[in-house]
């Protein structure tokens, strides 16, 4: 039995450990380790209310938008405010920049390279001019002997199934993705102000009045991503999986699923987002469940914290507590959210299986047409697992762009009829709670 | 001077077969000239000092108590793009985030670096004095620091975190994180690091510090917080787009009004650029595309030392003042100048009273001698 | 007690107390409107701007005031006042003087020019002008003189009270001690005017004030 420890863990936000144990060749046990301690839920104790969003933010460079958003809704519950139509629509389409930039970022800077050969690379035969010019490129970048980022990786590895073509095709839209991801976090900017670390959805809604040479400026822009998320993202992922088919169904996992929902509905409804609130257990897939944060707990046996009881995130208590590396006892700085007692999936995966189950249009047409098209024509199930999370991404990416620009001329069209408030003034009552349920890129997220 | 002599035809044929053409060189240097204050005629000497580092510089960029923004912030630069600064800049040799290698290989590339010695080290994040609350592969990331910032060629500090500790560090600092010159101090090292302050650091700052070392083999000029001049040297305040609208006592008084449609000011919405040094009006983020200012948010102060805590409340105009003695009660200023005045007033008021009902209309002097 | 009427402040000293209650007045109501901007400004308007102009050109005012005030005490013509603000003797003399105003005592030692009160606050008003110039200058993005860059020259201030922030709080709550020392000051002047007859307050503008006869 051998005991292998992958520490650090890259191409993540933040500092995580595994230790896996290994028996015949197969994964028998495993533990995961956050590695820092920051304490946020100790640091936004007795701050202005208002200034929590901009905190939050904080806890994750890559997807800070999202904790804003969910910090500012919290806000929101708590002050009984409803931010204005095109204050709603703001915070969804700086929202969607993030998820699109993310959904890029992760496919084809984060996890691409497990499945991408960068020095295979140099064995295609392009045809094309620009792919050759792009050979060329990497030829001179590996002769250079500066490997940089790709240096030490498992180049070579028979688990990169890639024929070299293919590889390179992939190390040109790396390329091309890297600035595609920019490009859609300068949309984020055009009303955030800058992007990471947005700037514009304090609770009440938006504080960026948007023009009509903004909009113009979007609309070009969001068009453009879309392009690219249609023409070459969503191929590129159907190039590459007839070559990993052998991993579907590979690390299904619990395959219990939960999303909060994201992309607020004019009628505040967390069933009616575009990507709606719900849960699903493996015990009677697919039966569509509600999500309750009732429900929700936080275990923090083996995390290096005190206290015993399981608690709702609402009446939490973090106490850090450091005790040393046991697999046995403690050995993690992230607490263990359960749903029901039962560990949960959460991200791209979850809210378009729950999306699919509830019926949502778009959602079900992209699945069903992806299904039908690998053959499996109504059976979601084969969704669970690796390939299933690359597609769901894939195809949530497409969808939430095209959504967006949907968003843009619905801000048109309320500029036009001269609905132009953003922002909703509020008092700020001594006393109050509340919540906010919203998804980051990467999953559920919870904050009071 | 033509640009023949000082950048090679072969160097401007790379470029271009990269898609970068070479009026967007020039242009890119052009621009790195002006952001280093220098004129015009120094773009062909940029351009020759970047095609001069035939081998790349190389990069440990190191993520401590972070949240990755600035690595974020990193692959969203334009001119030059991430691509840019990956492939044909820098070589970023170890970068969590975005590398290829993980656990023991990751290990391998980082022991490589340290023997190599003589690379730019860049730090995210703020470093965890505490033990147990920040640690890479088993080690203290403290200890890592000081292992590390020996054989750097320079140390540059990304970032409110990296600078003074950032958000993670406000009270009461549940991890004790330390900025990076102050780790420094701690472990005894006695290094200059160059803070590039602001939450996510502005990647052409980044550019900026980096070309400089690579014209001009020296780092940038520093103020009084290692910040380098050139980029935190005046106010944002001063050069804001709404300053016009400030000295003209214009202002936004509540979000999203008529007010704010026509770009007034928002000292009154809280905003800290009369008290935060840098450069975003000029610089702006994202390929210039805005900043927060711009968007209609006021500046949270992030550029600066002791932030966030004192700049917060963000909404405000002056932070809260804690009374001691009281529990800790919090008020502004303002309502302790009002209670102040009303104590006095109310004093001389019942003073005035009672001279008047004592009947003391002579002054009592004591005569001399008495 | 016989009385007579003395020649108690020549023109440079009601002239330099003039040109400080000036100062202070404008640093005052501008200074309320930098802290919380109380009325917008039209298209034309650079009210912020002028706000800002007065709010210095009255710094400078006020600090050449008390640097000439100094100067006076020590080398004027008419009447060098240094000595009588001695800090010790006063603070002896203070409780009685303090008894004699809340009615505990029924009367008090006789001073040259200033009562041991008098004495004791205009120097440390003086102090809190000076405190007053020093978080000014941090607080302002200028030359001072043209010369002296004072943000840079002053950031020990801001450093010292924790930040720029903490330093306009400061300046703000020390122009509140300013605000209620001049209330509590002309009260004192209108209270012995009027209770006493001895025309203090109109000394402040013609010099001439009613005291007792020394021979």
């Amino acid at each position: 039995m051998a005991r292998i420890t992958i520490d650090p863990m890259t191409r993540i936000e933040g500092h995580l450990r595994i230790d896996v144990e290994i028996e015949g060749g197969r994964v028998k046990d495993a533990w995961t380790t956050g590695t820092l301690f920051r304490g946020f839920e100790i640091i936004l104790k007795g701050r202005d209310p208002r200034d929590a969003w901009h905190l939050t933010q904080r806890i994750c460079g890559v997807c800070p938008t999202s904790h804003g958003h969910t910090s500012s809704m919290s806000m929101d519950d708590a002050f009984k405010v409803k931010p204005p139509d095109n204050g709603r629509i703001i915070r969804n389409i700086v929202e969607g920049c993030q998820f699109v930039h993310s959904h890029i970022l992760w496919f084809y800077h984060l996890a691409a390279l497990d499945y991408v050969d960068v020095v295979s690379a140099l064995k295609a035969q392009p045809k094309e001019a620009s792919l050759k010019k792009v050979q060329e490129k990497l030829k001179a970048f590996v002769a250079s002997g500066q490997l940089g980022p790709f240096a030490n990786g498992y180049w070579g590895h028979p688990a990169y199934k890639l024929p070299p073509d293919i590889n390179l095709l992939a190390v040109a839209h790396y390329l091309e993705a890297l600035e595609m991801q920019a490009k859609a976090s300068h949309l984020s900017a055009l009303f955030g102000g800058r992007m990471p670390m947005t700037m514009t959805s304090p609770p009440g809604g938006s504080n960026h009045v948007p023009t009509v040479d903004d909009m113009a400026n979007y609309l070009f822009r969001i068009k453009e991503l879309q392009n690219w998320v249609d023409n070459v993202y969503i191929p590129d992922v159907l190039a590459v999986a007839p070559y990993y088919l052998d991993y579907a169904g590979v690390a299904k996992g619990h395959a219990n699923f939960l999303s909060w929902g994201v992309f607020e509905d004019a009628s505040f409804d967390p069933k009616k987002r575009l990507l709606p609130r719900g849960a699903i257990f493996a015990s009677d897939f697919p039966q569509l469940h509600d999500a309750k944060p009732e429900d929700v707990t936080e275990d923090v046996t083996h995390s290096w914290y005190k206290g015993t009881q399981p608690l709702n995130p609402g009446v939490g208590v973090t106490e850090p507590e450091y005790t040393g590396y046991d697999p046995a006892n403690k050995y993690t700085w992230a607490k263990s959210p359960r749903y029901k007692d039962k560990p949960m999936e959460v991200g791209a995966l979850a809210r378009m299986l729950v999306a699919y189950l509830s019926g949502q249009p778009t959602a079900k047409k992209l699945i069903d047409d992806t299904l039908a098209a690998i053959g499996h024509a109504g059976k979601p199930q084969v969704l669970l697992g690796v390939i299933g999370r690359i597609a769901a991404r894939a195809l949530e990416c497409k969808m939430v762009a095209d959504a967006m620009y949907g968003w843009g001329v619905e801000i048109i069209e309320n500029i036009k009829k001269g609905k132009t408030e953003v922002y909703t003034p509020y008092e700020i009552p001594d006393k109050a709670q509340g919540i906010g349920l919203w998804e980051a890129p990467r999953g559920a997220l919870i904050r009071r | 001077m033509g640009e023949k002599h000082l950048v090679s035809e072969q160097f401007l044929d790379a470029l271009e077969f990269r898609g970068l053409s070479r009026r967007d060189f020039l242009k890119f240097c052009g621009a790195t000239s002006a952001l280093l204050g220098l004129s015009e005629l120094y773009t062909p000497q940029v351009a020759s000092a970047i095609e001069k580092a035939s081998k790349r510089p190389p990069v440990v960029w190191l993520n401590f108590a972070s949240d990755s923004g600035c690595t974020e912030s990193l692959i969203k630069a334009t001119y030059p793009n991430a691509a840019d600064l990956v492939l044909d800049i820098l070589s970023i040799d170890y970068n969590e985030t975005i590398m290829a290698a993980a656990g023991k290989q990751a290990e391998e590339v980082l022991a490589k670096s340290l023997k190599d010695g003589r690379y730019i080290l860049i730090i995210e994040g703020g470093v965890p004095t505490k033990k147990g609350h920040g640690m890479i592969a088993g080690k203290e990331m403290i200890d890592i620091l000081k292992d590390f910032s020996g054989p750097a060629a320079a140390i540059i500090a990304v970032g409110s975190c990296a600078t003074f500790g950032g958000v993670p560090s406000a009270n009461p600092n549940p991890s004790q994180i330390v900025g990076v010159s102050e780790a420094l101090k701690k472990t005894g090292v006695n290094k200059a690091v160059i803070n590039l302050d602001l939450c996510p650091v502005n990647v052409e700052y980044l550019v900026g510090v980096v070309v400089n070392y690579l014209l001009l083999g020296s780092l940038p000029e520093l103020d009084s917080f290692g910040r380098p001049k050139m980029f935190y040297g005046r106010i944002i305040h001063d050069n804001c787009e709404r300053r016009a609208h400030f000295d003209a006592g214009r202002f936004v008084e509540q979000f999203g009004s008529k007010e704010e449609t026509m770009g007034y000011c928002l000292y009154k919405m809280g905003c800290k650029g009369p008290m935060t040094s840098s450069e975003c009006p000029k610089v702006r983020y994202n390929d210039k595309i805005n900043w927060c200012i711009g968007a209609g948010a006021p500046c949270i102060g992030c550029a600066e030392q002791g932030w966030p805590d004192k700049f917060a409340r963000f909404y405000e105009r002056l932070p809260g003042v804690k009374i001691p003695g009281f529990g800790g009660i919090e008020t502004t200023a303002d309502k302790i100048g009002a209670v102040a005045a009303a104590a006095t007033a109310a004093g001389i008021a019942i003073h005035a009273v009672a001279s008047a009902s004592s009947g003391r209309t002579k002054d009592k002097e004591k005569e001399e001698g008495k | 007690m016989e009385k007579e009427l003395k020649y108690e402040w020549n023109l440079s000293y009601r002239i330099e107390h003039w040109v400080r209650v000036l100062a202070i007045a404008v640093l005052v109501l501008t200074g309320f409107y930098i802290h919380s901007p109380f009325m917008g400004g039209g298209p034309e308007s650079y009210t912020m701007a002028w706000m800002n102009f007065f709010h210095t050109l009255s710094a400078y005012a006020l600090l050449l005031g008390l640097i000439v005030r100094i100067y006076m005490a020590f080398n004027s013509s008419f009447d060098r006042d240094w000595q009588d603000f001695g800090l010790i003797r006063n603070l002896k003399a203070a409780p009685e003087m303090l008894g004699y105003y809340l009615f505990l005592k029924s009367s008090y030692e006789r001073a040259r020019k200033y009562d041991a009160l008098q004495a004791i606050a205009y120097p440390f008003i003086g102090i809190v002008i000076i405190f007053q110039v020093m978080t000014g200058a941090a607080l302002y993005k200028g030359r001072l003189f043209g010369f002296i860059n004072s943000s840079e020259s002053f950031r020990w201030v801001s450093t010292m009270l924790g930040g720029e922030s903490y330093t306009r709080i400061w300046h703000y709550l020390a122009m509140w001690v300013v605000i209620i020392f001049a209330g509590v000051h002309i009260y004192f002047s209108l209270l012995r005017t009027v209770t006493f007859r001895d025309k203090t307050f109109t000394s402040m503008f013609n010099g001439y004030k009613l005291k007792r006869k020394t021979s």
